[in-house]
């Protein structure tokens, strides 16, 4: 990589209490270039607002480094890093206005009154909140206090902006609108961007890159692509949506292809990324992908009991249990031409031309 | 307040029923708590040498008169207003201080605030008795400067609770933010935390001064050779009663609402703004 790196941790580890305790990071490196947009991706006590936190400066490492372009700052307070954070319940100031928010980084810096207007319209504009200068934080609603926070920050054309969770707490059309906002943000600002995040849509959708977190460690890193194609083990597949898994009785390696074995069908998968130790493997599938056989058709797997369909909006929710009692849910769209099958039916399932992966499984800690 | 909500009021369910005997309880427990006050305003007006109350007619401001020559009770309301001050002008930031420090605490929060509380529970004679020993040892000599330090003792948890109270309304995100864009520790105090808290901080010092004010037990053993007001009051009423000290009541019940009344003002410009 030729563009110099804005964030570096190196094996950063972070352990409450006395030194015997589990850590709550456990010595994570982590490579963040110039410019990027990074998603930290976990379920919650992962470690990913953790690992935020000793890069804004408000905790700090048990052990490891943490460098800002090459520079270590791991023993800097906060307010002498080249960042900014927008907090998940935002912090914003109550006792000032709108532009009293935005303007309190530049006054910190001296920057005269007037050049201090000038910024905070500019900034208030491209949050699309020109003309809320003077109003009071409690006057706002949720999604224009969250862009006052992003002004609040970015006007400080800070080097790196960390995001912790910022999307949480908003109803699904603030989300998406925020969302695009954010990305736009990036795009235009040209500044790194490192965002924490337990919504997978969220972290595929904005980022180059995802690092998805568990118990401490990093278990992947990759593009959204990577991720969502080649899922390093079973936990990851799940968090990013091939969650439904199936136990098989064996596994026959291939050079192309493995083979793994349920019941008394051949399942053709995808050849693991990572070796599995004593859990063994698991098949991963994503539920939409997943179909009824149609009449005449064989099916990759069969034949299965409906147990339950469950209405879901947008989807079907179908659990159906398999001839060794594991069960599989797969969804069916709703406006998508075929039926939902009916419980008590006996189905076979297809998922072809879509290929299984294979990966191994994950032991315990999943939250 | 809208109509519709006037059958919901403070208690919820109370049909229209019971609001009678709602407000026959609030103002009999009004009059419980400002009667003895009320009707010590009113014997002050009595011009004759007997506690009681006599017709408005026969009303005579002769005892607030005379309160001009009481030397004595005035001595003692000014060392009062002034180990009042004292106590508040210290109780107040170390309050601040110890409310701020419990909330940066990561552990022994709970014995941190036991320890601060305990003061709350130690009678207040046993304290005065207690101190003015410690003091004759380490050479304090009786005086203002000793009820003071007694008074301190006793405000800080009260100054304490209120400050915590107080600083419920600042998140931590919000001094992380200040930190977050630059705010060294001392700029967040001044530019986020203290207006936040102000409204608080104003309400320990009142509480401070009142509490010192109105204290008798440690004065009691740490006064040197001007008491404290507390203290003459109780030695005036021994010592048979001469009336200014109704007439001297009722000024300090006017001069309380009078504070209480610009507080609230005060409060109330601020929210309205």
């Amino acid at each position: 990589m030729t563009t110099p790196a804005a964030i570096e941790l190196d094996a950063v580890s972070k352990v409450y209490g006395g030194r015997s305790d589990v850590p709550v990071v456990d010595t994570v490196s982590l490579t963040i270039p110039a410019g990027s947009f990074v998603s930290l991706l976990g379920p919650s006590g992962s470690g990913k607002s953790t690992i935020l936190q000793m890069i804004g400066g408000f905790t700090a490492p048990t052990s490891g480094r943490i460098l800002f372009s090459g520079e270590d700052v791991t023993g800097l307070p906060p307010e002498r890093r080249p960042c900014n954070t927008i907090f998940q319940d935002l912090g914003l100031f109550p006792h000032m206005t709108v532009a009293g928010n935005v303007g309190y980084g530049l006054t910190l810096r001296g920057e005269p009154a007037a050049r201090r207007a000038t910024k905070v319209e500019a900034m208030l504009g491209l949050v699309d909140l020109a003309g809320f200068s003077g109003r009071r934080i409690h006057q706002l609603s949720g999604g224009q206090r969250q862009r006052v926070a992003l002004a609040r920050a970015l006007v400080l054309e800070p080097s790196v902006l960390l995001l912790d969770e910022p999307l949480t707490g908003l109803d699904e059309r603030l989300r998406q609108q925020l969302r695009d906002e954010i990305g736009r943000l990036h795009r235009r600002l040209g500044a790194t961007f490192l965002a924490v995040t337990h919504n997978q849509d969220e972290a595929l959708a904005l980022s180059d890159v995802v690092a998805v977190l568990r118990a401490g460690r990093i278990e992947q890193i990759g593009s959204p692509r990577e991720l969502f194609e080649r899922p390093a083990n079973a936990f990851v597949a799940r968090f990013v949506g091939a969650d439904a898994t199936i136990k098989p009785q064996a596994v026959e390696p291939g050079a192309e292809s493995w083979t793994a074995i349920v019941g008394d069908r051949r399942i053709a998968c995808t050849p693991p990324p990572r070796r599995a130790d004593a859990g063994g493997y698991v098949v991963a599938l994503r539920p939409e992908r997943i179909r009824a056989a149609g009449p005449g058709e064989t099916g990759d797997l069969g034949p299965v009991d409906v147990v339950a369909a469950t209405y879901k909006g947008r989807d079907v929710e179908v659990e159906t249990r398999l001839g060794d009692g594991q069960t599989l849910k797969f969804l069916v769209p709703v406006h998508g031409g075929a039926a939902p099958p009916s419980p008590g039916a006996r189905i076979d399932l297809a998922w072809t031309p879509d290929r299984a992966l294979l990966v191994a499984e994950t032991r315990a800690a999943e939250a | 307040m809208s109509a519709g909500n006037a059958s919901g009021g403070i208690i919820p369910g109370a049909t229209a029923g019971a609001r009678p005997l709602f407000w026959a309880v609030t103002l009999l427990g009004l009059a419980l708590v400002y009667a003895p006050a009320v009707y010590l305003l009113a014997a002050s007006l009595n011009p004759g040498r007997q506690l009681g109350l006599v017709p408005p007619s026969e009303f005579s401001l002769v005892w607030y008169q005379a309160l001009g020559g009481e030397r004595r009770l005035l001595a003692a309301l000014v060392e009062s207003l002034w180990i009042g001050l004292a106590t508040a002008v210290v109780a107040t930031p170390a309050g601040l201080a110890a409310a701020l420090a419990y909330r940066a605490l990561q552990r022994g929060r709970g014995a941190f605030f036991l320890f601060l509380m305990f003061a709350l529970f130690v009678p207040g004679t046993i304290q005065g008795l207690g101190l003015s020993v410690v003091f004759k040892l380490v050479a304090v000599r009786p005086g203002w400067l000793a009820v003071a330090a007694s008074h301190v003792l006793w405000a800080l948890p009260f100054a304490f609770t209120v400050s915590l109270m107080g600083l419920a309304a600042v998140k931590p995100s919000m001094e992380k933010a200040a930190r977050d864009l630059g705010a060294g520790p001392w700029r967040t105090f001044a530019d986020v935390i203290f207006p936040l808290v102000r409204g608080a901080v104003v309400s320990a010092f009142v509480f401070s001064f009142l509490l010192s004010f109105n204290e008798y037990a440690r004065a009691y053993y740490l006064v040197g050779r001007q008491n404290t007001l507390p203290l003459h009051m109780f030695g005036a009423m021994n010592a048979g009663t001469s009336p200014t000290i109704y007439a001297f009541s009722g000024l300090v019940l006017f001069g309380s609402i009078l504070i209480v009344g610009l507080l609230g003002l005060m409060m109330g410009r601020r929210r309205g703004s």
